[in-house]
């Protein structure tokens, strides 16, 4: 590998050469390889148009090739290894800022080096470089555009907040006993997030931050007093020229930092090394006296010069007293970059006199050079008296020429027309540019920020349709299909927690500013689908218990100290009244926990403390309720110390009784208890489970299963008749923990199966009162601490609509979606079973059929109810069930009894038969089943026949096809390879069959089942082996039957034209993304197949590019089936 | 359609199809900070 420094100020061609040269010719020596630099330099230099041809570059070239940038690539790969060579850039928009047209021709020369093939096999030169986005305008021209095309472009999407987050958190944490003060590297991500270049200006205030460390604590002191992530610079920065300005040298300085930046064409300013022996003496002698301050860097050009240079581009925009003094002289500056290229192209060209200046480019140099002589360097000087001399003598000649001009008038128009369809070329290259850097921006965001990464991925499609924002759609459309609603901005900050009426149409949100400081906002609108937000006022400290009313009307809020603070929500103005307690004095609060009796009259408050002496033991632990009257503030009489372990209090539907559950530890006391609020008289006591919630305000407790494998949820009214409990499901391994449970209107219950690959989570939602079961899916982050059940909504249904719709909060977002009634006589609804079993989806998609515990199971997918038939499968592999194509017939292969067919309600068993006797097949082996059309299935069987065989009917319908002989050895191996079916779309009785002995060179023979002949062979070369009937086929046709994909033995797959017996488009290395099965094509030329190891995942491959597009991860999937629409 | 023991789910994979279902849903216009996101060249509409 080599790296290729596009230091501005050389020429593409010196700059290309000084980075080959030393893989050339290794062993130079310093002024040996100087001069071959300038060799090779030369010869890379295209002539200017017009320019003479130097003679001897001429002779140089004979009998090589047109351009020298391809031969000097030759000369690169014959010297590399095996592996190749790599050339990397780094920055190149410094270069193309500073030398726009030079930076293209650089580009040019690159995209020449990087992009011939070697014929054959064999190592490559590779080209890597790096540049801000924005640069593509000036670096691309249409030129170059088309070899860029093809993906040679990849956007990198900034660092996201949580990824600086991290940068900035880990190098601390890597060193022993070193820490930041609580929320500092939050404030630094918050104040870095919309700075421009931020990432120096982060690490230069982390530097300083290190600097003022105080012990080995980086402090909110030192950063306040640096003056966050921007004053950092600004501050240093002054203060490193304060000296300057005390003496009268400010001129300098203007000047020197002229010197080593140069504007660009978006109003900015790049940084620009300049040569010391170029610079003035006052300069620079300023240079060097400013190096110590780091703000000048001194450094060796690679020709060995000393140079200057600017300590980062963002000074130029971010200080503003440097902005100002380069925005003064930026006209000058402009100006004399301009001189500097018309120049060096003077001395290029051998400084003959048709490179010099004329017209009014010389009188403006003249100008400056009466201005500001000191600021040009001798050369310069130089050039402009050599221009003046040349033109004084040119006047005369010119006058003559003046007749040509109208036909270069003409020649003007029509270049016009060029540079025309050139824009709208480069037009075109933007916007998929655009497109892709949409869709990976949206995948960037596809866990922290939904709502966003949603908006990104549709406006990567609506951009430019490309596979890219097909991909990024498709990811988003996987998650997001049932999402009814995304509401972005609804509170300030990042959510914290959210409670929620009984109806589910007002809510209070809880979040948490960027500076920490916390904010109440009340959300309405839910139900509706425009949610609207009012913040609350008056708003304390601190993060205790809050609550509101089940009608809405009230939301209360606790201090640490036992303090409540009640807003009416119905008053938009009112600031909230403050019940005062004197709770804590002596004591060390614990907790805060508030509760509003059903009617919304009431407010419980408990407060858990420790004596004054502190925690020692949670057995130490007390709570004393109290109880206010809402409106009028009155504290009603109650009872002080609540006995036993408690872990919650609420009123019942009775606001003058409370239900005290019991605290998980210790585990004996399992207790629930209803007491009398004024004289805590016990009014009924349960025994109930160790995880007991009260939900429905109050009115229900409900009960989660001690273990795991219970099957149900126990829920009962909260009152003496509570011993009538109702039984509804329970989550199963795979949800979210039963800890939190209850939604935050508490009237249902919520399971979360995350698919933490996706971002997103299947929700099952049950209804305590009713038992009535929901399903839906959204966009969610599993790593998301606020995203618990407790924070979840569920609008309740309404009308005759007999959906709800949930709210799935995301830090700065409410997403919802709507969910659809279940079946609740399904025996189970959510969490994964860890079976391995496999199953099948019906072809029209209606039922999944498999088998597990001894019997074949029908699901119907809409509604989840299961029908079951006995099934005995014996010791081995449960099979495979295969469904007819008409989607009525699940047949089933017993490895000592045939294949037997169940239609799809399981009412009827058949016993498949295909003997010339009609006998029922008994002690065949059958290797492969494949159903072709209606009721018919294809069998191939280890004595090496195929034969087409009617489920409905268990007869034979076409002849008996021997297209193998098999030893008896070979039908009796247990190692012998299978044969694989299938069948082709589009042509009826077709199906590809590949024989045992045919798998090895991957000969897929093409038969018509019903005439037994044999229409066509296919070589398609080793395929994925099959040695059980479960295993997958390794083909797949597109559906009118003309291509094919085979997924090969060596790793990959491959399409082929099948009449034309010829490989199509790249090959997919499949191997890499752990490919299971084919399942077929796709839209938009795509190729669908399972895959992903562990966690299953419906992959896409761009069958153009050959890449793997995108996949969805999904729960473990027990069948795929798919239909093309034409 | 992608089946599980006890979930279903069926996918239209045709581009138009997907951006309609999203739009029905999700449909709303950038935010300001959103906005200024877009790289240049990107469609600045709302993208439903």
């Amino acid at each position: 590998m080599s790296e290729l420094r596009a230091v501005p100020g050389a020429s593409p061609a010196r700059i290309v050469a000084r980075a080959l040269v030393p893989v050339l010719e290794p062993s130079l020596t310093e002024t040996e390889r100087l001069r071959a630099i300038e060799d090779l330099a030369g010869l890379l230099t295209r002539p200017r148009p017009g320019a003479p041809e130097p003679a001897d570059q001429t002779s140089a070239l004979a009998g090589a090739s047109d351009e020298p940038a391809a031969d000097l690539r030759s000369r690169v790969l014959a010297h590399a290894g095996a592996g190749g060579h790599v050339l990397f850039v780094d920055q190149l928009e410094e270069y193309a800022a500073a030398q726009p047209a030079d930076a293209r021709e650089l580009l040019r020369l690159l995209i020449i080096l990087g992009s011939h093939r070697q014929p054959g096999p064999g190592p490559e030169l590779r080209v890597v470089a790096t540049a801000r986005p924005e640069s593509l305008d000036t670096l691309v021209t249409s030129a170059t555009a088309d070899s860029l095309s093809a993906g040679a472009v990849q956007f990198l999407a900034p660092l996201s907040a949580t990824g600086l987050h991290r940068a900035i958190t880990a190098p601390v944490e890597a060193v022993p006993g070193l820490w930041y003060e609580a929320g500092l590297p939050e404030r630094i991500v918050a104040n870095a997030a919309d700075e421009p270049g931020r990432m120096p200006l982060v690490e230069f205030a982390l530097t300083r931050l290190w600097e003022r460390r105080e012990g080995s604590m980086l402090t909110h002191a030192a950063y306040n007093e640096l003056g966050g992530v921007a004053g950092a610079l600004v501050g240093y920065a002054e203060e490193a020229v304060a000296e300057l300005l005390h003496t009268d040298q400010e001129f300098l300085a203007r000047r020197l930092f002229a010197q080593l930046t140069s504007p660009d064409d978006r109003g900015g300013f790049a940084r620009s090394p300049a040569r010391l022996s170029g610079l003035d003496p006052a300069l620079r002698s300023l240079a060097r006296r400013l190096a110590p301050t780091k703000l000048v860097v001194l450094g060796r050009a690679p020709g060995g010069e000393e140079i200057a240079d600017l300590a980062h581009e963002a000074l130029a925009t971010l200080w503003p007293r440097l902005n100002g003094w380069l925005v003064d002289s930026r006209d000058f500056r402009q100006w004399q970059e301009q001189l500097r290229q018309d120049m060096r192209r003077w001395q290029e060209e051998g400084e003959e006199d048709g490179a010099l200046l004329r017209g009014g480019v010389l009188a403006t140099a003249s100008d400056w050079l009466e201005d500001r002589p000191q600021d040009l360097s001798d050369t310069e000087h130089a050039y402009i008296r050599r221009s003046t001399q040349h033109h004084r003598r040119s006047i005369r000649r010119l006058r003559i020429l003046a007749a040509v001009l109208t036909v270069l008038v003409l020649l003007a128009g029509s270049l016009a027309v060029g540079v025309w369809q050139s824009n709208r070329h480069v037009e075109e290259q933007l916007r998929t540019q655009a497109s892709r850097l949409l869709a990976s921006l949206a995948d960037r965001h596809s866990a922290n920020d939904p709502a966003l990464s949603l908006q990104l991925g549709l406006a990567a499609w609506r951009t430019e349709e490309t596979s890219e924002s097909y991909a990024a759609l498709l990811r988003q459309y996987a998650r997001g299909q049932q999402m009814s609603g995304s509401h972005p901005g609804l509170w300030p900050g990042s959510f914290t927690s959210m409670k929620t009426s009984r109806d589910g149409r007002t809510a209070v949100v809880r979040s948490r500013r960027d500076v920490g400081e916390p904010a109440l906002t009340l959300v309405t609108g839910l139900a509706d689908g425009a949610p609207r937000q009012r913040p609350l006022g008056g708003v304390p400290d601190g993060e205790v218990g809050g609550d509101l009313s089940p009608d809405g009307r009230y939301y209360a809020q606790a201090e640490a100290d036992g303090g409540v603070w009640l807003w009416d929500l119905t008053e938009p103005a009112a600031e909230p009244r403050h019940l005062a307690s004197d709770d804590a004095a002596g004591r060390k609060p614990n907790g805060v926990s508030l509760d509003f009796s059903g009617d919304g009259r009431r407010l419980l408050r408990m407060f858990t403390f420790y004596d004054a002496s502190g925690a020692k033991d949670p057995r130490e632990r007390q709570a004393v309720v109290s109880a206010w009257e809402v409106a009028t503030g009155r504290q009603l009489p109650a009872y002080d110390l609540v006995p036993d372990q408690t872990r919650a209090a609420a009123f019942t539907k009775d606001p003058g009784q409370v239900v005290f559950t019991p605290e998980y530890s210790p585990p004996d006391v399992r207790r629930t208890v209803i007491r009398d609020l004024a004289t805590g008289r016990p009014v009924h006591t349960f025994a109930t489970r160790r995880h007991t919630t009260v939900a429905g305000g109050g009115e229900l407790l409900v009960e989660e299963p001690d273990s795991i494998r219970a099957a149900t949820l126990r829920v009962r009214p909260a009152s003496p008749a509570g011993e009538r409990t109702v039984a509804l499901p329970a989550p199963r391994g795979g949800t979210t923990t039963t800890d939190d449970l209850i939604d935050a209107t508490g009237e249902f219950a919520v399971y979360i199966q995350f698919v933490e690959e996706g971002a997103y989570a299947e929700f099952t939602l049950i209804q305590l009162r009713t038992g009535n079961a929901y399903r839906t899916r959204s966009a969610a982050d599993s790593s998301y601490d606020d995203l618990s059940a407790a924070n979840i909504t569920v609008v309740p249904a309404a009308g005759d609509d007999n959906h709800v719709t949930v709210a799935v909060p995301t830090p700065n977002a409410l997403l919802t979606a709507r969910a659809a009634p279940l079946d609740t006589s399904a025996a189970s609804l959510v969490g994964e079973d860890n079976a391995t079993e496999q199953g099948a989806l019906a072809p029209d998609g209606k039922h999944l059929a498999f088998l597990a515990d001894q019997s074949l199971s029908v699901v119907d997918t809409t509604t989840g109810a299961t029908r079951r038939m006995p099934w005995d499968s014996g010791t081995g592999t449960a099979p495979l069930p295969v469904w007819t194509a008409d989607s009525r017939w699940i047949v089933l292969h017993r490895p000592d009894r045939g294949l037997t067919a169940a239609s799809h309600n399981l009412r009827t068993r058949t016993d498949l038969a295909w003997e010339g006797t009609g006998r029922p097949a008994r002690n065949k082996g059958v290797e492969a089943v494949e159903p072709v059309r209606g009721s018919e299935i294809a069998v191939m069987t280890t004595d090496g026949t195929v034969m087409l065989v009617d489920a409905a009917t268990g007869s034979r319908v076409g002849p008996v096809i021997q297209v193998e002989r098999r030893t008896e050895q070979q039908k009796t191996n247990p190692l012998t390879q299978y044969g694989q079916l299938r069948a082709r779309p589009g042509h009826p009785d077709e199906v590809a069959v590949v024989t045992s002995a045919g798998r090895n060179a991957g000969s897929v023979e093409l038969w018509n089942l019903r005439t037994a002949t044999r229409l066509h062979t296919l070589t398609t070369g080793g395929l994925h082996p099959r040695f059980e009937t479960t295993d997958p086929t390794p083909l797949v046709f597109t559906s009118d039957g003309r291509h094919l994909m085979t997924r090969n033995a060596d790793g990959f797959l491959r399409r082929w034209d099948v009449n034309a017996g010829k490989e199509l488009g790249p090959a997919l290395a499949a191997a890499g993304a752990q490919v299971t099965d084919l399942i077929g094509f796709g839209a938009r030329d795509t190729l669908m197949t399972l895959g992903g190891g562990f966690v299953g995942e419906v992959q896409f491959w761009d069958l153009e590019s050959g890449l793997l597009l995108t996949s969805h991860p999904v729960g473990r999937p027990l069948g795929v089936t798919y239909a093309t629409t034409t | 359609m992608i089946a599980g023991r006890d979930w279903y789910q069926n996918l239209d994979l045709l581009p138009d199809a997907m951006a309609d279902a999203l739009c029905a849903g999700v449909a709303r216009d950038f935010t300001p900070a959103e906005r200024a996101l877009l790289p240049a060249g990107s469609r600045r509409s709302a993208p439903c």
